[in-house]
């Protein structure tokens, strides 16, 4: 997340403290995703699924690029040899997940969930 | 783009004030993977704690069963075995695990292996980045598959665990399970009254979320959506051991990290074993166990080691279950699978 001023930190950090991390719902019915939380070492961030765009999000290898493209997100490119989290393509619906754990990097679709936690 | 998620994280934050919810999620990273927590109506300060809490009972998990890391109790004794040091003096919380582990892989007959460490390194498994390329060649693999059971080739007594050099402790086919156990009883302690608790995509839910039961699904081995889901009451842990996970291609075949201790190769014959059991460090296990056994084996191995709630995925897409689990089982593919029930 290089490249931020001190006063948006500042105010993605009130943002995730108002939430609590909290705001994925106990919801009966899947839905589409409304935003995508992304994780890394120093904590979670949100991120609109609405405005399409690559970004780069900094782990503790170096940068992932993701993007968002018609209300999905997926990895193009992360500094790990497997590539796993490039292959597994978008995400698109309420919690779904991906991560480059070498990276230690992750992103999760928000939205009403028909499940509280997968199983695999 | 920087000011579009700043107000992001403020449109979320405010969209999140007015519906509380009553579940609080929390993910973190940990033994090689992501840790997530979800835990009913917790409260701030209680949930804060909470985190801090189980972040504390991972490392304590990682510090002890990790095999190759510095300063991890399991490394040390792998090192002095391989040093020819046996019998090597245990921590008595790495005994104990490492009894567990044994017993464990004797009811198992031999197919949940706590030995195979040196297995695991050659096939290059141990982190899950292996690069592309040809698997091991049969020599090397001859050379590093043990020859007998780990119940035979390694004893643990009052003086400590004894075992041949070559021998490689991995407790990778039972950690998470431990790690789970550990991790939902600091949460407990912390005063988290229901959650779920999942290392990894295995995972223990306790309690209840209010007036219903945890809804939990299980992945599809071969789509990224659910193939089945399941209610949990109480208690129970689900872990499943898939051939998804930790795998590479090589000529058009599917070299995965569930490896059969007779061969020294990927376990054949099922995609996914699901085991349901109130004990995380059973339920791990015998997953493994389960998977190594294969279309044939697998119900014996299961009522050996006293686990009645199991699916299976054959290789062929064949959905099989114990009597026990098929009732808690709802499809969830379209068009749906009919699930077989093994008696």
């Amino acid at each position: 997340m290089r490249g931020y001023t001190g006063w948006d930190l500042l105010i993605v950090a009130l943002a995730a403290a108002i939430t609590g991390g909290s705001w994925l719902t106990l919801a009966d019915a899947a839905g589409p995703g409304t935003g995508v939380l992304i994780h890394t070492s120093d904590g979670t961030v949100t991120r609109s699924l609405s405005a399409a765009g690559r970004f780069t999000v900094i782990g503790d290898r170096g940068a992932s690029v993701l993007e968002v493209s018609d209300g999905s997100i997926r990895f193009v490119s992360s500094p790990c040899s497997s590539k796993r989290c490039v292959l597994q393509g978008p995400i698109v619906t309420a919690g779904s997940f991906a991560a480059c754990l070498p990276n230690r990097v992750s992103v999760e679709v928000a939205g009403e969930r028909r499940f509280d936690s997968i199983n695999h | 783009m920087r000011s579009a998620l700043v107000a992001c994280s403020l449109a979320c934050a405010l969209s999140a004030c007015g519906e509380g919810p009553p579940l609080h999620r929390e993910r973190l990273f940990a033994l090689g993977t992501t840790v997530e927590v979800i835990a009913y109506r917790p409260g701030e300060d209680r949930m804060h704690h909470a985190v801090v809490a189980l972040r504390s009972s991972l490392e304590r998990s990682e510090q002890r069963w990790h095999p190759d890391r510095d300063g991890a109790e399991l490394a040390a004794v792998n090192a002095t075995v391989a040093a020819g040091g046996s019998p090597v003096p245990l921590p008595p919380a790495l005994a104990a695990d490492l009894r567990l582990a044994l017993g464990l892989s004797q009811a198992s007959g031999g197919r949940f292996d706590p030995g195979l460490g040196a297995l695991v390194d050659l096939w290059g498994f141990r982190t899950g980045e292996r690069a592309p390329g040809p698997p091991p060649s049969q020599a090397a693999i001859e050379d590093a598959r043990p020859e007998r059971p780990a119940a035979e080739r390694i004893t643990l007594n009052a003086d400590g665990l004894s075992a041949d050099p070559s021998t490689r402790l991995d407790l990778g086919g039972m950690a998470k399970g431990l790690a789970v156990a550990d991790g939902v009883e600091a949460l407990r302690a912390a005063g988290v009254s229901a959650g779920i608790l999942n290392l990894g995509g295995d995972l223990m839910a306790w309690g209840r979320p209010g007036d219903r039961p945890w809804r939990i699904a299980v992945r599809h081995p071969r789509g990224d959506g659910p193939l089945v889901s399941l209610e949990l009451e109480g208690a129970e842990a689900v872990f499943t051991s898939g051939d998804y996970e930790r795998w590479f291609e090589h000529q058009g075949i599917r070299y995965h990290h569930i490896l059969d201790p007779t061969t020294g190769m990927p376990a054949r014959g099922l995609t996914s074993v699901t085991v349901v059991h109130r004990d995380p460090t059973l339920a791990d296990a015998a997953a493994t166990a389960l998977f190594v056994a294969g279309p044939e084996g697998w119900l014996e191995t299961a009522r050996a080691l006293g686990v009645d709630r199991v699916m299976v995925v054959t290789e062929s897409g064949s959905v099989v279950t114990t009597p026990a689990m098929a009732g808690r089982l709802r499809i969830e593919v379209d068009p749906p699978v009919e699930l077989e029930v093994a008696r």
